[in-house]
């Protein structure tokens, strides 16, 4: 655990000159690289710490950090209900494809304070830019505000006016919440070190949220071979049933 | 203690699971029904989504029509031969109602359609059961001599059929095509709303076929068997919506609490259990009803799409 803590630092550190652009150096580092989720699992918190190293030709700040964190993509469809003949039923939808099934939006001070809107626009800072850019079809933009509700609602879409912690001028962390829904795969965590509204420092870390187990085989098990799994499955149902009809003979 | 039911992606109290499987098996016990009727809805109130319900209630039939099978197949009161060609056409059948279950569910109207096909079916198989177990109790407590039902004899269509073929168990000479699509229809509906059909099937066999009582409830078991096999088999292909964890719990809570029923059956008064089944029966469909008709709190839904849906 601490090896592969140095090891990230390092190499973050590593990747860090490549951002040639930026004014600023930052080192960006996780707690817990891998996520495990188990079967009993509640949701988790996942820590980031950053350093922001003004160089050369550095803005002196004072600093506001902006963390974006991106789970892996998914398809969505929002329905609408409506009431026809005295029925409940479906009626409009719109489909999302490719969506961040996670998107956290963490930043030191509320957004509107600290960053233009154009920067919102291009960095993709706000929830409903995501909703519009995903949507397939125009028609159906109206729905993007109930998608963005029924994401947030759903711990899916989380924004975290105060999210980020300055520790000092230029230290900062980061508390990622992960739920107990969280899709397995690789979440791209990106800060953004901004100076007098403009983006002047930008790096990534990653971790990975894997669910652990018995549970993580039969999911893989039942998306990767539906035919073995099926089978399993009905096996699995005759041998309870004869059991059940051995244990208590009727 | 919270279990993770993969394919439902959710977190439900295992102990819950074993419950609703326990008091369903013990109901189905005492009156020698399935269940898969009472639990799919139960599920649905639960919360879990509809085609992992639905899918994973297949999985429970087939453990919880094994075991009653496999005593009345020790005693011989199973009619192999007519039980091949119900299962011939269910099959069919259920794999037809695989194909629609997957049209509805790309087309978002799965919730509704399970909504109004279990409101029409619990509807009118509740208020059946009502009528009848509640006549039964007004003529015994009027200590009248019962009328003994006898049956007409056989319908005429179904005489009139071709490929004619002899069910020695069953003692029948009739054809093979109305027992076919008895099988089609069952396949469907069990199919579509992740239930046995036992209920259905028990009767179209008795009063359609005029199979006798002795082998009915067994080769109608050996049915649900095959028939919610291949089912699941199909889910499982199809929609991938089979979740093993759920529809084992299912299966423990089931098997286990339908022998507790089967014996506390024989012990218990059955006419005023039956009303009262037939007025649990009776709140489900209730229930479902309101849940088409009564405005919801939130008029929007955000589902996410699976494996082959779009």
């Amino acid at each position: 655990m601490r090896h592969l803590f140095v090891l990230l630092a390092m190499m973050v550190l590593f990747l860090a000159p490549a951002a040639a652009q930026d004014d600023v150096n930052v080192v960006f580092v996780n707690s817990d690289p891998v996520v495990a989720v188990h079967s009993n699992f509640r949701g988790q918190t996942v820590t980031l710490f950053g350093n922001i190293e003004p160089g050369q030709s550095a803005t002196d700040g004072p600093y506001s950090v902006v963390v974006l964190v991106q789970g892996p993509s998914s398809d969505w469809v929002v329905r609408e209900k409506e009431r026809q003949g005295g029925l409940v039923l479906n009626s409009a939808s719109a489909h999302y494809t490719q969506t961040p099934s996670y998107y956290a939006i963490l930043s030191s001070s509320p957004l509107a304070q600290i960053v233009s809107p154009e920067v919102v626009d291009k960095q993709r800072l706000s929830f409903a830019g995501l909703a519009a850019l995903t949507r397939q079809g125009d028609d159906t933009s109206n729905l993007d505000s109930e998608f963005v509700r029924l994401m947030r609602s759903a711990g899916n879409f989380i924004e975290g006016e105060r999210g980020v912690v300055m520790h000092s001028a230029t230290t900062f962390s980061a508390r990622v919440p992960v739920a107990s829904n969280a899709v397995n795969g690789l979440y791209l965590a990106r800060a953004l070190i901004i100076a007098d509204g403009k983006v002047v420092g930008e790096t990534t870390t990653r971790f990975t949220v894997r669910t652990q187990g018995f549970e993580r085989y039969v999911a893989n098990l039942a998306r990767s071979n539906p035919v073995l799994y099926g089978l399993a499955t009905i096996l699995l149902a005759l041998g309870t049933g004869w059991l059940g009809g051995v244990l208590f003979k009727r | 203690m919270p279990i993770y039911l993969p394919i439902a992606e959710l977190s439900v109290d295992v102990f819950f699971l074993l419950g609703i499987g326990a008091a369903i098996g013990f109901i189905s016990g005492i009156f020698g029904v399935g269940g898969g009727f009472l639990l799919t809805p139960m599920l649905l109130f639960t919360g879990v989504p509809a085609p992992v319900a639905v899918a994973s209630v297949t999985a429970q039939v087939v453990a919880s029509s094994t075991s009653g099978a496999l005593s009345y197949y020790r005693r011989g009161a199973v009619d192999e031969k007519m039980g091949a060609f119900l299962v011939l056409g269910g099959v069919f059948g259920s794999a037809l109602g695989v194909w629609i279950f997957g049209i509805l569910n790309a087309l978002g109207q799965l919730d509704l359609f399970l909504s109004l096909g279990y409101l029409l079916l619990l509807g009118s198989i509740g208020t059946l059961m009502f009528i009848e177990s509640l006549r039964t109790l007004l003529k015994r407590n009027q200590e009248k001599p019962a009328v003994r039902r006898r049956l007409p004899g056989q319908i005429p269509w179904v005489q009139r059929l071709p490929f004619r073929t002899r069910f020695r168990k069953s003692q029948l000479y009739i054809s093979v095509l109305p027992v076919m699509l008895i099988g089609f229809v069952i396949g469907i509906i069990g199919a579509l709303l992740g239930i046995g059909g036992g209920f259905v099937l028990v009767p179209a066999l008795v009063y359609i076929l005029r199979v006798p009582g002795k082998v009915v409830v067994g080769t109608s078991l050996l049915h649900l068997i095959a028939v919610m096999a291949v089912t699941c088999f199909l889910h499982a292909l199809q929609t991938q919506s089979v979740d093993t964890m759920l529809a084992f719990c299912l299966m423990v809570g089931s098997v286990a609490g339908a022998q507790f029923g089967a014996s506390a059956g024989q012990h218990l008064p059955g006419e005023q259990l039956r009303i009262l089944l037939a007025l649990l029966i009776l709140a489900i469909a209730i229930r479902f009803a309101l849940g088409i008709v009564i405005w919801p709190d939130d008029p929007f839904t955000l589902t996410k799409l699976g494996f082959g849906e779009s």
